[in-house]
């Protein structure tokens, strides 16, 4: 590599100075022709555009300062959810991440139907099972329940546009959320044991 | 008070202010020349200050090629020689600083008071250049009248060499 | 010391020349080839481009380096070239601590210096609980081309120590919280409570205000007044520190660990004050525990580690953690009499199992829980409702649950509590 480039500096300084040396009024005895005035030109071209070429591929390397000004960033609680999701609805990936997400959501809803319903847990199971602890037929169809959903919401599905797999999640979620708050209503002239809960449905409520 | 945000990384508005016009004043050199270079040069300063909104520099890059450009063409036609030069040094000068700007912006954001950084990095680069278009200006006033042809093509294989010896 | 690299920025540029000088052979025009001539000169002022090595004195002053929770620091950070060559491009980089948010201008500096020259900026953090170390300073410098970068590293030590005082929050009915269990225990040993037992006749060294003064004006006798003796409850405050904890409902927000923290330091001083012994402990991946005890000493001992201890920082723990061992540690830590209050934001399962196995070894548990939960997204909303149930989960298993969401501590408390009452 070095000796190249001594030859070329050595080259370089040489062609320079007779160069110089002819504008000067010097006669070096050199005539050229047209022809190999264009190969030279042709060649300082191509060898040129090849340089230019390099730079487009590389890539300016410099140093990336971070950010010390903002506080260092904590996660919002769900955020493994919503990668999770993300994960589920692109291709790779898709039927892995997309178990979890159901499982999980069926492990809720029988929690749910547990705690807040006051149902047993194999009776919870069993309702989940056939689709009877949620009015929403696209939430019971989610957490595997053998029921149709109606032509009339896949349509509106289809013209939306969203994602049908963030848009049943979504629906499933609400439809855990109000498991045991209508029950609550009902029961809850008599069933005064129960309003000791009655801070973790502010919890619910903000929801 | 309200938690300062991720700084803006953008070329800043000082690089941006010098850059814009030196890319102005090639253009007004250029307009010396001939029509087309002039054009050229102004539509190399729009890429630039698309590159400067936007902060990229492969649109800068275009903007260097496209004053480039203008300025082979105005070369070719032989027209206004020290015009042709004041326009090279202003355009080396815009994408100089423009492409300056934006790193300065990638570092140290928009908030930073960087105009004394980017006072300096210009004037250097003018001075450069002033230097360069002295040395280079000399040498063709010596050469002008009928170019020995030999010259010219020993000249260039010499170029061609010195700039393969001090490529880095 | 790094060796400076190639920016790669002017790359290109020999290609430029060839170009023009192609173009003014081809033409035999000169003003191409005067061109290339230029751009030969820059290529030269590109290649003999370098950066000197770059020596500089940093200094940062703090204008307060133990300030209150809140307040606003003004940090003065002073770069000085001590190198005897100009730096032409210098871009600095503070190493603000992780915890601190800085509200006024960043904390960086670009400029040139010449030799002994000093340039300065100022920046404005707010203060937080905690003891924060300065990280290294990032100097990024550049040769007046640019085409020559080199980054640099310079460790300058400054720390600011916050330490709230531990807040005598009076209104706290944190009575609530111990009475109920086995803690400030009601014997029915007489002696020096506060409820009434009986009354017996005087004896030399009783203390002056127990005596029975109306008797005394009625009978002439002297008499003693006897309250039921109340024994001193040992209360552990366990705060959750693992990274599961490390959470908040949006960036500006406080997290559950900082939250969790503030109760207990509430907790530990509203305790203290009524006579409890009180101990902390971190459930997390760094080790912290306090033991039990009460007096002034002690209060000073728990604000210093509140405010310092590695384990309460508010920034996410980086070791591993390995809980059922740390399960184990802090019960055979515990006194069998004591209870506990642990609070987490209980974004997991693992934080209920906690709760219920101390509770099933016979202390008294009560879960104090930060809520940091959010509604933006699905996740947040499903995250939202699991807490829920890990609540319901645990009132179920007979653990008392404050969840404190944006109000005040003590709200949350004295809601908490009418719940309890009944």
């Amino acid at each position: 590599m070095t000796r190249t480039r001594s030859l070329a500096l050595l080259v370089g300084v040489a062609a320079t100075t007779g160069g110089l040396a002819i504008v000067a009024g010097i006669s070096l005895g050199i005539e050229l022709t047209d022809v190999f005035l264009g190969i030279v030109a042709a060649l300082a071209t191509i060898q040129g555009l090849r340089y230019v070429q390099r730079r487009r591929e590389t890539p300016v390397r410099t140093t990336t300062t971070g950010d010390p000004e903002v506080r260092v960033e904590v996660p919002v609680p769900g955020a493994d959810f919503d990668s999770e999701l993300v994960a589920a609805t692109t291709r790779q990936g898709q039927w892995g991440a997309r178990d979890r997400l159901t499982d999980r959501l069926e492990q809720r809803a029988v929690r749910a139907l547990v705690l807040r319903d006051g149902r047993t847990p194999e009776g919870a199971s069993a309702l989940v099972d056939t689709g009877g602890w949620t009015d929403d037929v696209v939430a019971a169809r989610f957490l595997g329940a053998d029921v149709s959903v109606p032509l009339s919401y896949r349509l509106r599905l289809f013209v939306s546009g969203q994602s049908r797999l963030v848009a049943r999640v979504d629906r499933t979620i609400a439809a855990i959320e109000t498991i045991g708050r209508d029950s609550r209503r009902e029961t809850a002239g008599r069933d005064t044991s129960r309003t000791a809960d009655g801070d973790a449905d502010r919890v619910g409520a903000q929801g | 008070m309200v938690p300062v945000s991720e700084i803006t990384r953008l070329p800043t508005r000082t690089g941006t202010a010098i850059a814009l016009s030196a890319a102005g004043l090639a253009t007004l050199a250029l307009a010396f020349t001939t029509a087309s270079a002039a054009v050229a040069g102004l539509v190399g300063t729009v890429f630039l200050a698309a590159g400067l909104t936007r902060g990229s520099r492969r649109i800068l890059d275009t903007a260097g090629t496209v004053f480039f450009l203008a300025l082979l063409v105005a070369g070719v036609t032989g027209a206004g020689l020290e015009a042709l030069l004041i326009g090279g040094v202003a355009s080396i000068l815009a994408w100089d600083t423009a492409e300056n700007a934006l790193s300065v912006g990638e570092h140290l954001g928009r908030e930073t008071d960087t105009t004394r950084l980017e006072i300096v990095h210009a004037a250097t680069t003018l001075l450069v250049l002033t230097v360069g278009v002295a040395v280079v200006y000399a040498l063709g006033s010596v050469a002008s009248g009928g170019q020995p042809v030999a010259a010219v093509v020993l000249l260039l294989v010499g170029v061609v060499a010195l700039v393969a010896a001090v490529r880095r | 010391m790094t060796r400076g690299f190639d920016t790669e920025r002017w790359s290109g540029l020999e290609g430029l020349v060839l170009v023009a000088a192609a173009a003014g052979v081809l033409t035999r025009e000169p003003a191409p080839l005067l061109l290339a001539g230029l751009g030969v000169v820059l290529l030269g002022y590109v290649r003999i481009a370098a950066v000197p090595e770059v020596t500089l004195e940093i200094e940062r002053e703090l204008s307060d380096s133990t300030p209150d929770p809140d307040e606003e620091v003004e940090v003065t950070l002073s770069v000085t070239n001590e190198s005897a060559r100009t730096l032409f491009d210098l871009r600095i980089v503070d190493g603000v601590p992780p915890a601190l948010a800085v509200v006024d201008g960043p904390a960086r500096l670009g400029t040139a210096l010449r030799p002994g020259a000093t340039a300065t900026t100022t920046y404005t953090v707010t203060a937080i609980r905690g003891e924060h170390t300065w990280d290294e300073t990032v100097v990024v410098a550049r040769d007046p081309s640019g085409a020559v970068e080199r980054r640099e590293t310079v460790l300058t030590e400054t720390t600011m120590r916050c330490e709230p005082e531990l807040a005598a929050t009076a209104d706290l009915p944190l009575r609530g919280l111990t009475s109920k269990y086995a803690g400030r225990v009601e014997t029915d040993v007489p002696g020096s409570g506060l409820e009434f037992a009986s009354i017996r006749e005087y004896r030399h060294g009783d203390p002056i205000r127990r005596i029975d003064w109306n008797r005394r004006a009625r009978t002439g006798e002297l008499a003693t007044v006897q309250f039921r003796e109340e024994r001193a409850a040992t209360v552990v405050l366990v705060v959750d520190t693992r990274s599961e904890a490390h959470v908040a409902p949006d960036a500006d927000a406080e997290t559950a660990v900082e939250r969790s923290v503030d109760a207990a330091s509430i907790a530990f001083s509203a305790l203290l004050d009524s006579g409890d012994r009180v101990g902390v402990a971190a459930f997390g991946p760094n080790e912290c525990w306090l033991d039990p005890s009460s007096g002034v000493d002690h209060r000073a001992r728990a604000r210093r580690l509140f405010a310092t201890h590695p384990a309460f920082a508010p920034t996410p723990p980086d070791e591993a953690f390995f809980p059922s061992i740390a399960v184990r540690r802090l019960r055979r830590r515990l006194s069998s009499d004591a209870q506990v209050i642990f609070c987490t934001p209980l974004t997991d399962d693992y934080a209920v199992s906690v709760a219920r196995r101390l509770e099933a070894y016979g202390h008294a548990v009560t879960v104090v829980s930060p809520d940091p939960t959010a509604t933006g997204t699905v996740g947040a909303r499903l995250a939202r409702l699991e807490r829920d149930l890990r609540l319901r989960d645990l009132r179920r298993a007979g653990i008392r649950v404050v969840d404190w969401g944006a109000e005040p501590l003590a709200v949350a408390l004295a809601r908490a509590e009418s719940g309890w009452k009944q």
